[in-house]
């Protein structure tokens, strides 16, 4: 009786010894792996060939509010990170860059004067995947 | 927070801090994820720094909380194991307990009876913990897997991260669980809060109602000290 007690307290140890090996294994493999594979592996972040052209508004425009923007994407597609597509950085002025996931982009409520646009198109990691372009124009009164 | 009657400590000063340090961590990832996934409303997002503070910090924050975890599995492994171990015990008997909290939960003028188990955390508590942990381990992986899954595998690249937003949300859930018990909310637990947020000692009467063996230890332990 003592003696399959203990044998079974025995398996239990041996059971929870083998989870908490196997826990802190797992543990230091997803930190340690994971973090050494990503930079020795860096090939995710390998540019993208993608491009885009601000067609509206053009530079020095002048043009009334709200402004409409008109993007050409090249080689993204917009659409959210969950479904593995990519989206635009919009700033205004140099303000918070706000993401847009979907065409068409809400037109802009700008004060009369003149205005930038900073645009760029990053990946679902959120990682820039073009350089960054602005456009100067002016909303007239 | 204080309470009357002897008390018990719970949670020494580093164990506190570590949980401090983790649960502003971990608020910060949770706010931050829920900005960048457009859960917060815009003013919210805005008032945390924008999407591109949020999309860098959430991802620095994660793998600096990663390293952590790293570090922890070699510096302070004894004190994880022990803390993997506790969570890990599960008897039968234990079943019968977060039962035996809801009844008391639903009749509050009762004083609340809660069966006898061994365990440093009580059996709800212990599964919390290993919902926490294993989601935690998972958001891990699934977070330091967007920095080598090429983007252009589409496919591979949306999975991960909604397996990294579904356990997101499983983590949410049981910190919030943890959250309202360990805060003293329920009345089974009023004055626990002191234990993690105060000098980390609770009343015996509440440490005997929620840890009944892990306390009968511990007094054991300091009586045959003081013999």
């Amino acid at each position: 009786m003592t003696s399959s007690i203990r044998r079974r307290n025995c398996t239990r140890s041996r059971a929870q010894t083998a989870l908490r090996r196997a826990s802190c294994v797992l543990l230091v493999a997803t930190a340690f792996g994971g973090t050494a594979f990503a930079q020795l592996f860096d090939f995710a972040h390998s540019p993208r060939a993608a491009s885009f052209q601000i067609e509206s508004p053009t530079a020095a425009a002048n043009i009334r509010s709200p402004v409409a923007i008109n993007v050409a994407l090249h080689g993204a597609t917009l659409g959210k990170p969950v479904d593995g597509l990519d989206h635009l950085h919009i700033s205004v002025d140099g303000g918070e860059a706000i993401p847009v996931y979907a065409a068409p982009i809400p037109p802009l409520q700008l004060a009369p004067g003149r205005h930038t646009l900073t645009m760029d198109v990053a990946g679902p990691d959120h990682r820039p995947l073009t350089a960054t372009k602005t456009v100067t124009f002016t909303v007239m009164p | 927070m204080g309470g009357h009657g002897p008390t018990i400590l719970r949670h020494a000063g580093g164990v506190r801090l570590a949980h401090l340090t983790w649960a502003i961590a971990g608020g910060w990832l949770v706010a931050s994820g829920l900005g960048i996934h457009e859960t917060l409303p815009a003013w919210a997002s805005h008032l945390l720094g924008g999407h591109l503070v949020l999309v860098t910090w959430h991802g620095y924050i994660g793998d600096m909380l990663a390293l952590a975890l790293l570090l922890a599995t070699f510096f302070v492994r004894n004190g994880l194991s022990r803390f993997l171990g506790a969570i890990m015990q599960f008897h039968r008997a234990d079943a019968a307990w977060p039962l035996a909290l809801l009844r008391a939960l639903l009749h509050p003028g009762q004083q609340p009876v809660l069966p006898r188990h061994g365990g440093r955390f009580d059996p709800a508590q212990r599964l919390v913990f290993l919902i926490v942990v294993g989601s935690f381990a998972l958001l891990v992986m699934t977070g330091l897997a967007f920095n080598f899954i090429p983007t252009n595998i589409r496919l591979l690249f949306a999975w991960t991260v909604r397996i990294h937003l579904a356990t997101a949300w499983v983590l949410i859930a049981a910190v919030g669980v943890h959250i309202i018990a360990g805060t003293g909310l329920l009345p089974t637990h009023r004055g626990v809060a002191r234990a993690m947020f105060g000098d980390g000692r609770v009343r015996i009467g509440l440490a005997r109602r929620l840890w009944p063996g892990w306390t009968a230890r511990r007094l054991e332990n300091k009586n045959s000290r003081k013999a």
